[in-house]
């Protein structure tokens, strides 16, 4: 069964979804909204992308809340799909600092975007 | 760098990501592009801090409007690097660029966002393709 999962004002305001089993599932069917003015997909909407399902992907791992301290993105095809998926892969963790690394798909399984990330892990505000 | 032509004003208008985000250009002289965000509860993480994404797509969008407007061609980003060093969450942030290196296929700058206390809140880098003959 799939459990959905916080989410924030910002990432309802791009239009993302996500869902938990094991791991971390966050999907992006494109609008229009998130286009630049040459038809590409804006940079900003992969690197969110990306922060969403590192930080999130960090956060379940430690039980806390992922505050993103640095944030290194690779673009690859900026180019319009339907729909992204993004996977992330934690690397390292030592002691609040968490190091993760994600990659966005495109509906043909191409990488449109990889990144890594640094998390720092503080407790989630009630 | 030169003046911010129509056509830089033209192409703000006619991105959707640039509007739907909030961003306004507010200097474009010569010497510096300067792009304003008034912080709304949209743009917000859980934590209710401005969402890292927002930090990266505001470094990008300086970033390439500057180098648009030095070229006078699109342009696309390979890279994109981001540190943060603040939270934020009301009021305005700032962020201007500056060029590092001009190629001819190739360009890199640095960008960083201030609040409207000078306070640093991010600092990147970018490096971006300069898409000629388009």
């Amino acid at each position: 069964m799939k459990l959905p999962v916080t989410r924030s004002t910002f990432f309802e305001y791009l239009g993302f979804n996500s869902t938990k089993t094991d791991t971390f599932h966050l999907d992006l069917p494109l609008q229009a909204i998130l286009l630049q003015d040459d038809g590409t997909v804006h940079p900003g909407v992969f690197s969110t992308m990306l922060d969403i399902s590192m930080g999130a992907t960090a956060s379940l791992e430690t039980n806390s809340f992922a505050t993103t301290i640095h944030l290194n993105v690779s673009f690859f095809d900026l180019s319009p799909k339907e729909n992204y998926h993004a996977k992330t892969n934690i690397v390292n963790i030592e002691g609040k600092v968490i190091t993760a690394e994600g990659i966005v798909y495109g509906q043909d399984g191409a990488v449109a975007a990889k990144a890594i990330g640094m998390f720092k892990a503080s407790p989630i505000k009630q | 760098m030169p003046r911010l032509d129509w056509e830089i004003y033209e192409m703000i208008e006619r991105n959707p990501f640039f509007k739907h985000i909030g961003f306004e250009l507010v200097n474009s002289s010569e010497e510096e592009i300067l792009l304003k965000l008034s912080i709304k509860t949209d743009l917000l993480n859980t934590n209710k801090t401005l969402h890292g994404g927002v930090h990266a797509s505001m470094l990008d969008t300086v970033q390439s409007i500057a180098l648009r407007s030095l070229y006078q061609c699109p342009v696309t980003a390979m890279n994109l690097d981001v540190h943060y060093f603040a939270p934020a969450n009301t009021g305005h942030l700032f962020a201007r660029a500056k060029l590092l290196q001009k190629g001819y296929k190739m360009a890199v700058l640095e960008a960083e966002i201030i609040d409207e206390n000078t306070t640093l809140i991010a600092k990147g880098t970018g490096t971006y393709k300069i898409v000629r003959n388009a």
